[in-house]
C-alpha cells in the first residue's frame, strides 16, 4: 500500500486543475491559449499531432494509405522496405486472372440460395511454393443446380473459330441455362435451352396428367420435362451439347441456334433408350458422334447421335445399380468405366458389344461412388474415384483385364460427401484434381505430390 | 453444398471479367424509369402524389399542355442522362432478388445463433447481388474462415474479395 502512495493519488490532477483554472480565469490571453493547447495535447497526443497546413506534411496521411492497402491487417511485415501498393492497384491485381491460374466453376446451394462460383487455383504444391484457392466471383442462379459443363462456343455464335467462355448449367428446372463466365455481374443466362416451350409451372398443384403429357412430349422430341441431371459438351463439334434428364431422355442441342432473336431452342435429337432417370453423360474422346449415358435403370448405353435407332437395339451394359458417373479410358479409347450406387466401378470394352462381361469390377467404396475421372495421357491408367463416404481414392487400372486394379492412394479431403470431381486436364501441369462436396468447399489435390503416385507415374512428379 | 464442378482450360477466361450486357428486362425497366423521370421533370414538384409506376401515362393525361412539354423535351433542351439508368435498373433487379433472399432468412430470426451485429450489417450489394448478412450467416454456421495458402479447403463462401498470396 505504501508503494501506491494513496494519500497523494490525486495530487497531479489537482495541480492540473489549478493550472487550467488559472489559464481560464487569467487576464492574459496567451495563458488561456496555452491552457486550451494543453487540453488538445491531451486529446491528440502532443505538439506534433495537432494539425498540419497541408496533407503532404502529415505523416499519418501516408500511414493511412499504407494501412488501407494492407486491408487493415495489423500483422503486416514492418520490415518490408517496398512502399505498400495502393488499394486500387492491389484489388486490380487480385481481380485479374493470370494465364497461369487454374479456373473452375462450382455450383453451390446453401439456405435455398444457389450460386455459380468461379474459383481460382494458384498451383504451387509441387514447386515447393504455396498454393492458393479462392472464389473469384459468383453468379446467382434461379434454381438448384445439378450439373455443369464448360463450353467455348457462344450461343448463337455458329461454332466459329473464336473461343468464348461459357458454362451450361442443368438445374431442377427442365431447362439448360448458358452463362457467360466472363461477365462478372450477369443477372441472367445468355440463353436458355428449352425455355419458353416447357410446360408452365403451377407449383405443387401440377396435375399428374399434365406431367405425363409433358414427359410424353419430351420423349417425342420436345424440350425436357424434368430436372436436368447431367450435361456433356462436345469438344470436337463445339456447338453440340447433350443433356440428361429425370424425364428419362437424353437430348442433343445445337448451341449455335440458341440466343439471338429467339431465346429458346428445340433439341436436335432425343434419345429414349433409358427406362428411368438419366444422370450421367460423356462423349467419346475420339468419335464425336458417340455418346455414353447412364441412368437409374442400372444401365450404361452407347448411342450414335447421328442415327439413334430404336431403343431396343441400343447397346447397353447393366451394372445392377444406379449409374452415378461414367468415364472413357483415354489410354484405351474403347474402354469405359461405370461408377454405381453400390460403390462399385465396372470397366467394359465397347467392342465386345452390349451386354458383354466386364473387364474388371472394383469394389471402390463402401457407399455410392459419385465421382470418376481419369488423369489423362500424362498418367495412363490413373483413375480417381470419389464417394459419399467422404474419401477420394486413386487407382492404377493400367493392367486392364489381366491385372486387378491397385489402390495407390486414399485421402479424405475434408469436403464431406463427394458429389463432383475432375482433373484439370492441363498438359503443362497434369494431375490437378478438384473435388467438391457436401461441406460446400472445393479441395484441389495435386496428386503428383504423393510419393506413391510419383513412383508409378513419373510424369506427375516433375 | 457443392453439387457440381467443371474445370476451365487455362487461359480460357478473360484476364479481366467485363460487365454484363443489359438484358431485355433491364432495358425495358430503364426505358420505363427514363419515361417516369421525364414525366416527373415536366410536372416539377407536383409529382409527389403520383405513383412512379404509372407516372408516364397519368402525368400526360392530367397535364393540359403535355404534348407541348414533350416536344420541348425531345428537342434536346434538357435531355435526361441515359447512362445511369441501366445501372439503376440492374441495381433494382438485384435488390428485388436480395429482398426475396432476405425474406427467407428473416424467417429464422428466432435462431439464437444470430446476433444483432449480424443483422446490423445487412445491406444491398448490387454488384455481387449477395446480401452481406447471408454471407455472415454462412460464416457463423460453417465457421469457414478464409485460409489463403491452403491447398485443401479454400476460403469459405463469404470470401467475396479475391485474395492473392503475397509475392
Amino acid at each position: 500500500m505504501a508503494a501506491l502512495d494513496m494519500d497523494n493519488y490525486d495530487r497531479e490532477d489537482e495541480t492540473d486543475d489549478e493550472e487550467d483554472g488559472e489559464g481560464m480565469d487569467g487576464e492574459d490571453g496567451e495563458v488561456a491559449a496555452k491552457g486550451s493547447r494543453r487540453v488538445l495535447d491531451g486529446l491528440f497526443g502532443g505538439d506534433d499531432a495537432l494539425y498540419y497546413a497541408s496533407n503532404a506534411e502529415d505523416p499519418y496521411m501516408a500511414l493511412a494509405r499504407g494501412a488501407a492497402a494492407r486491408g487493415g491487417e495489423e500483422d503486416a511485415d514492418p520490415a518490408t522496405d517496398a512502399p505498400p501498393p495502393t488499394s486500387d492497384s492491389e484489388d486490380e491485381e487480385a481481380w485479374d486472372l493470370r494465364p497461369s491460374d487454374f479456373v473452375l466453376a462450382a455450383a453451390r446451394t446453401e439456405d435455398d440460395v444457389s450460386t455459380l462460383e468461379v474459383w481460382v487455383y494458384e498451383a504451387g504444391a509441387r514447386g515447393g511454393g504455396e498454393a492458393n484457392l479462392y472464389v473469384h466471383h459468383d453468379l446467382l442462379l434461379g434454381a438448384f443446380p445439378l450439373a455443369l459443363a464448360w463450353m467455348d462456343c457462344a450461343p448463337g455464335g455458329a461454332g466459329g473459330p473464336e473461343r468464348s467462355n461459357f458454362v451450361a448449367v442443368g438445374t431442377m428446372d427442365p431447362v439448360v441455362e448458358l452463362w457467360d463466365l466472363d461477365a462478372a455481374d450477369a443477372v441472367s443466362p445468355v440463353a436458355t435451352l428449352g425455355a419458353g416451350e416447357a410446360a408452365p409451372k403451377d407449383g405443387k398443384k401440377k396435375k399428374k396428367g399434365a406431367k405425363a403429357a409433358a414427359r410424353a412430349a419430351a420423349k417425342a422430341g420436345g424440350p425436357h420435362a424434368g430436372a436436368v441431371l447431367g450435361l456433356a459438351w462436345n469438344a470436337t463439334v463445339r456447338n453440340v451439347l447433350a443433356s440428361a434428364s429425370a424425364d428419362e431422355t437424353v437430348k442433343v442441342w445445337d448451341v449455335s441456334t440458341a440466343g439471338g432473336p429467339s431465346p429458346s431452342s428445340s433439341p436436335v435429337t432425343t434419345l429414349t433408350h433409358h427406362t428411368d432417370k438419366v444422370q450421367a453423360l460423356v462423349w467419346h474422346p475420339a468419335d464425336p458422334a458417340v455418346l455414353l449415358s447412364g441412368g437409374f435403370d442400372g444401365r450404361a448405353c452407347l448411342a450414335d447421335v447421328r442415327a439413334p435407332g430404336s431403343p431396343e437395339k441400343t447397346p447397353a451394359w447393366g451394372v445392377g445399380s444406379d449409374v452415378e458417373a461414367l468415364a472413357w479410358d483415354p489410354a484405351h479409347p474403347t474402354r469405359f468405366c461405370v461408377a454405381s450406387e453400390d460403390g462399385h466401378v465396372t470397366c467394359f470394352d465397347a467392342r465386345a458389344g452390349g451386354g458383354s462381361s466386364p473387364l474388371w469390377t472394383l469394389g471402390a467404396h463402401s457407399r455410392p461412388t459419385t465421382g470418376l475421372a481419369f488423369a489423362g495421357a500424362a498418367a495412363p491408367g490413373l483413375l480417381a474415384t470419389g464417394s459419399t463416404d467422404k474419401t477420394v481414392k486413386l487407382w492404377d487400372v493400367s493392367g486392364g483385364g489381366s491385372t486387378a486394379p491397385v489402390c495407390v492412394e486414399s485421402a479424405d479431403l475434408r469436403v464431406g460427401a463427394v458429389f463432383a470431381m475432375g482433373f484439370a486436364g492441363d498438359d503443362a501441369l497434369p494431375g490437378v484434381l478438384a473435388v467438391a462436396g457436401a461441406k460446400g468447399t472445393v479441395a484441389v489435390w495435386e496428386v503428383g505430390a504423393s510419393d506413391q503416385v510419383a513412383e508409378r507415374w513419373a510424369a506427375l512428379a516433375a | 453444398m457443392l453439387s457440381a464442378l467443371a474445370w476451365l482450360p487455362r487461359g480460357a477466361a478473360k484476364p479481366i471479367p467485363r460487365a454484363a450486357a443489359p438484358t431485355e428486362e433491364e432495358l425495358a425497366e430503364a426505358a420505363r424509369l427514363q419515361a417516369a423521370a421525364a414525366a416527373k421533370g415536366q410536372r416539377g414538384g407536383s409529382s409527389d402524389e403520383s405513383n412512379g409506376d404509372d407516372a408516364s401515362s397519368s402525368g400526360w393525361e392530367t397535364d393540359d399542355s403535355g404534348s407541348e412539354d414533350m416536344e420541348a423535351d425531345t428537342d434536346g433542351a434538357a435531355p435526361p442522362t441515359p447512362a445511369p439508368v441501366p445501372e439503376l435498373a440492374r441495381a433494382k433487379k438485384a435488390a428485388a432478388r436480395v429482398k426475396a433472399a432476405g425474406e427467407r432468412e428473416m424467417a429464422s430470426l428466432d435462431d439464437p445463433r444470430f446476433s444483432t451485429q449480424t443483422f446490423s450489417s445487412f445491406c444491398l450489394r448490387p454488384r455481387s447481388r449477395t446480401p452481406l448478412f447471408v454471407t455472415h450467416t454462412r460464416q457463423i454456421r460453417s465457421h469457414q474462415r478464409p485460409s489463403p495458402g491452403r491447398c485443401h479447403g479454400g476460403p469459405g463462401h463469404g470470401q467475396l474479395r479475391p485474395r492473392r498470396r503475397d509475392g
